[in-house]
Order: structure tokens, then C-alpha cells, then sequence
């Protein structure tokens, strides 16, 4: 009995290359959701929908740019570059745009805490990291939003920011570090 | 544990606390959205589709000008009335649509 396996993606691309549209749309659904994830990591969860446009913009320039890709970089390599560069594009146009509300930390914090007090001062707190880890560079933002929020393990950092595995443990570290003086200084623990 | 993973643990815990949110995702369509941007003009569903535009177009116009003749206008105004609702139609839209069914279902 003959068993189906998957093609690779230098397959893929080799087919797609000759024109086949449906080796292209395999590649799509393959990594859709993980250049979405990755865009989002970039972008801050304010921009969800920028991110969708940021996914759609990638593929459109991935399908632009496939007959010159001659595969000396792994192809999840290069889409991946291509969402952080756009992404980072995309990030410096919005930068001092007002966010889409993000209503999920009011609610959230509303339904979990115990008093009014201890409510405002979550939120005070929540608001003063989010604000720290808007001053991280772009890499350690990145690796945050993809460790802590979107559950990516330090393997699949390293991987989506092209970086080894220790270097992704080191920006997390490093990241932690910072963000914990950041809050002391502003008059925050982290209990 | 150390004074140094002692911190990095608060700092830790608070993250994980603080990005707890709801995952985004993908609307369902969006990989058939890409694939019909990205699709040639080539099909024949397409070709026959620009076929029997231009066809309609080019009817209307001998039955426009017919007409707006029959009514007495100069050549010039004929041409103007018709050629210049087109080229606005060039400029505001693209005029062939690029799309062919390919399917990113398993």
C-alpha cells in the first residue's frame, strides 16, 4: 500500500517555481499561521489586523520573488526574514498611531482580581510593563511576545528570529533583566 | 535558588500573568484570499469572462453612436461621451479580474 507523504518545502518551491499553483497554495497553508504568529510577535497584540495585512503582503512578495529564490537558505528562513523586515517597516509607519482598544486586559483583569485596589494597581503594573517592553529593541519584543503570549517554545524563537538556540535563551534573559530594573525604577515588583 | 533565578523568576511569573491573552488567528478564508490575488489570467473561465465584456462593450458603442447620430451630434461629441466614461473606468479600476480556483483545502 502506498503512503502519502508530505513534500518538502524545497520541493514545493521547485514545483512552484515551474508555475504550479498548487504547490505555491501548499505553501501558503504550511505557513500561514506561523508568519501570522510571528508578524503578531513583531507588531504587539494592538495590531492584529496589521498583521493579517503583513501575512497576506509576504506571500504576495514571496510569490513576486519565487523564481529568483535559488534556495541557499532554508525557505522558511527566507519567509521568515521577509516578515520581520516588513513587519518592522510596518512597525516604524504605526509607531505613534492610537492602537486598536485592547479591551481583553480590562476584562481580564476585572474578572480575576480580588478587590479594587489590588485591581488598579495590576493594572498600573500591566500597563507600566507593557509600556517597558515597547522600549525593548524590536529581537527582544519579539522573542517576549513568542515565548510569553503566543506559547512558542525557545527552539521555534531561535528558528522565526534566525538565531541559535542559546543566542533566543540570552535575548530572553537579557529581556527579563531589563524589563525587572525597568519596573523597580518606576516603582514596581514583580511579586 | 540563587538571588539571580530568584529574580528572573518574579519576572517570569508577572509575564506570564501579564501576556496571558487570547491567541489571535487567521480568518478562515485568508489562505483563499492570497491565492485568488495571486492568480494569472490565463484560465479559460477568465478568457471567456474578457470575451464577453468586450463583446458587450463594443455592441454598446455602435448602438451608442447609432443613436446619439440619429440625434443629430457631431462625431466629437459622439467620441467624447463615449471614450471619456471609459478611460475614467481605466484610471479608478483595474479592468481584467486575475482569479483561478486552486484549492487549499487538505
Amino acid at each position: 500500500m502506498a503512503v502519502a507523504t508530505a513534500e518538502s518545502d524545497a520541493q514545493l518551491v521547485a514545483r512552484a517555481q515551474t508555475g504550479d499553483q498548487q504547490a505555491f497554495a501548499d505553501l501558503l497553508r504550511r505557513h500561514s499561521d506561523r508568519i501570522f504568529r510571528f508578524a503578531v510577535s513583531i507588531l504587539g497584540r494592538e495590531f492584529v489586523p496589521e498583521a493579517e495585512d503583513i501575512t497576506q503582503e509576504v506571500f504576495l512578495k514571496v510569490h513576486h520573488a519565487l523564481e529568483s529564490f535559488r534556495g541557499e537558505a532554508e525557505f522558511s528562513s527566507w519567509i521568515y526574514r521577509i516578515t520581520f523586515n516588513q513587519a518592522v517597516n510596518l512597525k516604524q509607519r504605526v509607531r505613534f498611531r492610537t492602537p486598536h482598544a485592547d479591551e481583553t486586559i480590562l476584562h481580564q483583569l476585572m474578572s480575576e482580581d480580588p478587590g479594587p485596589d489590588r485591581q488598579l494597581e495590576t493594572a498600573q503594573r500591566d500597563r507600566a510593563l507593557a509600556e517597558c517592553i515597547q522600549t525593548l529593541p524590536e529581537v527582544y519584543q519579539s522573542a517576549l511576545r513568542l515565548y510569553y503570549w503566543l506559547g512558542e517554545g525557545v527552539g521555534e524563537v531561535a528558528e522565526l528570529l534566525g538565531i541559535p538556540e542559546n543566542t533566543a535563551k540570552s535575548y530572553l534573559h537579557r529581556s527579563r533583566q531589563l524589563l525587572k530594573a525597568m519596573l523597580k525604577e518606576r516603582g514596581f515588583s514583580c511579586d | 535558588m540563587t538571588e539571580m533565578e530568584h529574580n528572573q523568576h518574579d519576572i517570569d511569573s508577572l509575564l506570564r500573568r501579564s501576556m496571558a491573552m487570547p491567541l489571535p488567528s487567521l480568518p478562515p478564508d485568508f489562505d483563499q484570499r492570497v491565492i485568488r490575488k495571486v492568480q494569472p489570467s490565463s484560465q479559460p473561465l477568465v478568457r471567456y469572462r474578457q470575451t464577453l465584456i468586450t463583446t458587450y462593450g463594443l455592441v454598446s458603442v455602435v448602438v451608442c453612436t447609432v443613436l446619439m447620430r440619429g440625434q443629430g451630434l457631431g462625431w466629437g461629441t459622439v467620441a467624447g461621451m463615449i471614450l471619456g466614461p471609459l478611460a475614467l473606468l481605466a484610471i479608478t479600476t483595474p479592468l481584467w479580474p486575475t482569479t483561478k480556483p486552486v484549492t487549499t483545502a487538505n
